[in-house]
């Protein structure tokens, strides 16, 4: 596990611990089939615009299409750690586990975020590539390098 | 009646004592907020253990096992809330994830064969008003986040018709790779919230559209019984006008739909606001509660007149806390006093209320309309400001972006306030004229300050109503802290009832209070409906109280 020091990685490591130890007794069970697509019998098709070409059949931000975990972090995660409301994430190098913890459950006064919004696997992206990212002008100036 | 993972998976399956659902379940909710002691999930009222298992067997051979959550794991993002109420009178015991209308219909079937309630949500975003989690215990949420087309876009009417998992970030995100000339309306949440769930619990915006349940057209439901019902002009085969006309034929029925349990909305339409050629957002800023009432009635005339189409009243304690920390400003007992605040603000030269507000339109009626606002709000003892003046104000440059269709989680600071991930919003409606607003002001900020919170809150301008919103801030790791929340919340509700202001909405803890406030009358009607649309109650029990 690789992580840095300071004052939020310590938060985050209590969190982490005390997630980890009260959810010992934790295993997976019911992974069954991948369900089928199912398509409504009544779908609407998509109406032509009035004044453009183009169709509106416009599906996109939920779980299976995301591209990226950069993608997932500008759609959710910037609008409280790159604004200050929430800590700064990136250049801190944190542990894709920690992460996955945060943003399944919420810690303290973070919202959850569910597995239709983006599935375990793309939340692996977004954990990978908060940890890979590099420091930004907010996290230099807290003194991570 | 507790469960455990032996009864979904049959009596073949080894179970020891680790793999109840129930510590795990708690051990989420703990580590989410430490506050509570651990508690086994409950089964809903009228469910059996049996029928239960029955029932998932079925939804998984519908929805696929993926999209059959009963694990504690799987289901924690589903159990947070905010709202000073125990997580286990809310901890649903399973979700279901749907893609279409057919997979609801069979769900739908399989809920009235077993007795199974289910709470359906749009995105799930209701935050401070109970979140994804359901009112009562034991119900399995129905998760349409993947329904999430938009179906139809009228760059002309500026018309929109969309599933239930449209988040107003995609709806923004299509408008703008288009270039439209649309702006839509969306609540402080739209960064990470939708239309759908948001009009159907009649919320509030910014723009010219803010009021989210006077702008939609057209309702699609599934019943309880697999029927589906399109609303209004829906009915008419082929219609191209549903999303223009709100009415149809006969009964309008498409506010049975909001605030309720008597179908599971699966499209709906929306009006949003034409970009207009330009924009012009002003300040008015008063020192004292009686002059601040004042500039509301000034502010519900000038609606009336349709001189100026949206604002913002807010006590400057409420525009500070998204920005500051409370330690920082008090570290006593109680309620900040009002003499610190005094202090407080007088050092920083910050008027103690402001309005924000935006004008729409061409520089011609921009002009002509601001200087009837300047006038009227000055005459009124108002402090009017524009241009410069305002540009470094953190919190009217976050206005002036819900209010141009920019989305913006600026007041999600709040929740750093205080701290302790509790927050519950308390919001009556209260006429527009200055009596009202002081009485419901001096009532509801009273009950506060006795249960040692602090009042953060305003009034959001309607025409002829204001819905005075306050959010109720509290650190929900100290059940101390949240007990006091609890007491305080179900004062305010009753004292403003006292006084004739009934809560325009409310969340899940506290809507049996709310309403009763309503009267019985109301309440027996609701049942008769749901009697009649949902015999076996399984559409989201509890929902504004409404049970079979």
């Amino acid at each position: 596990m690789k992580i840095s020091m300071g004052q939020a990685t310590v938060k985050l490591l209590e969190y982490l611990f005390q997630y980890l130890k009260l959810s010992a007794g934790l295993i997976a069970v019911l992974i069954g089939a991948p369900a089928s697509r199912a398509q409504s019998a009544d779908e609407r098709k998509p109406r032509v615009n009035v004044n453009s070409n183009d169709k509106v059949d416009y599906q996109a931000l939920s779980a299976g299409q995301w591209k990226s975990g950069e993608q997932i972090y500008q759609s959710f995660c910037t609008y409280c750690h790159s604004t200050g409301i929430g800590p700064n994430i990136l250049g801190r190098h944190y542990s894709p586990v920690a992460l996955k913890v945060f943003v399944r459950n919420g810690v303290n006064t973070m919202p959850t975020f569910r597995v239709t919004e983006f599935n375990d696997q793309e939340l692996d992206l977004l954990a990978k590539w908060v940890e890979q990212s590099s420091p930004t002008s907010a996290t230099k100036a807290e003194g991570i390098k | 009646m507790t469960v455990t993972r032996r009864d979904f998976l049959g009596t073949s399956a080894v179970v020891g004592a680790s793999l109840l659902l129930s510590p795990i379940m708690a051990a989420a909710a703990n580590a989410s907020n430490g506050s509570e002691a651990k508690h086994p999930p409950m089964l809903a009222k009228g469910t059996s253990k049996a029928g239960l298992a029955r029932a998932v067997a079925e939804y998984r051979k519908i929805l696929g096992s993926k999209n059959v959550l009963i694990e504690a794991e799987a289901l924690a993002p589903y159990s947070k809330i905010m709202i000073p109420s125990p997580n286990i009178q809310h901890q649903p015991i399973g979700a279901l994830i749907v893609h279409s209308v057919e997979q609801i219909q069979k769900v739908l079937a399989v809920c009235n064969k077993y007795k199974i309630p289910i709470w359906p949500i749009s995105t799930g975003r209701n935050i401070g008003y109970g979140s994804a989690a359901p009112a009562t215990p034991g119900q399995l949420v129905l998760d349409m986040r993947n329904m999430n087309k938009i179906l139809e876009i009228d760059p002309i009417l500026c018309t929109a018709l969309v599933e239930p998992g449209v988040t107003y970030r995609q709806l923004i995100d299509y408008i703008n790779d288009r270039k439209l000339n649309i702006w839509v309306s969306m609540p402080s949440s739209g960064g990470l919230s939708g239309p759908m769930g948001n009009i159907l619990d009649r919320g509030v915006g910014y723009n010219r559209a803010g009021e989210h349940f006077s702008n939609f057209s057209g309702m699609e439901v599934v019943l309880a019984d697999g029927e589906i019902l399109r609303t209004g002009l829906g009915g008419i085969a082929n219609t191209t006008a549903w999303q223009s006309y709100r009415w149809g034929f006969g009964p309008w029925v498409d506010g049975l739909f909001s605030q309720s349990n008597f179908g599971v909305v699966t499209k709906i339409g929306l009006w949003m606001m034409q970009k207009p050629p330009g924009f012009q957002t002003f300040v008015v800023g008063w020192d004292d509660v009686p002059t601040m009432a004042e500039g509301v009635g000034v502010a519900s005339h000038l609606r009336l007149a349709s001189v100026i189409e949206n604002g913002v009243v807010g006590n400057t304690l409420y525009a500070t806390a998204q920005l500051v920390k409370r330690a920082d400003m008090y570290t006593g007992q109680g309620a900040i006093p009002e003499s610190v605040l005094a202090q407080y603000f007088a050092d920083k030269q910050m008027p103690r209320w402001g309005f924000v507000g935006c004008l729409y339109g061409t520089p011609e009626q921009i002009e002509t309309n601001l200087k009837i606002a300047k006038d009227a709000f000055e005459k009124a003892g108002g402090k009017f400001m524009t241009g410069p003046n305002i540009k470094g104000d953190p919190n009217a440059a976050h206005m002036e972006r819900v209010m141009t269709g920019v989305t913006d989680l600026t007041e999600f600071g709040l929740y750093n306030f205080r701290g302790g991930g509790g927050s519950a919003w308390f919001a009556p409606a209260v006429p527009a004229r200055p009596s009202d607003v002081i009485k419901s002001y001096t009532i509801t900020s009273d009950v506060f300050r006795k249960y040692g919170f602090d009042y953060v809150g305003g009034f959001l301008m309607g025409v002829r109503h204001t819905e005075h919103v306050c959010d109720l801030l509290y650190d929900r790791s100290n059940p101390e802290e949240m007990q006091r929340a609890y007491d305080c919340f179900r004062e305010a509700i009753a004292a403003n009832a006292s006084a004739g202001y009934g809560v325009y909405r409310t969340n899940t803890g506290f809507m049996d209070q709310a309403a009763e406030t309503y009267g019985p009358a109301q309440r027996a009607f609701n049942k008769k409906l749901k009697r009649a649309l949902d015999p076996n109650g399984i559409i989201a029990p509890g929902k504004s109280v409404i049970f079979v």
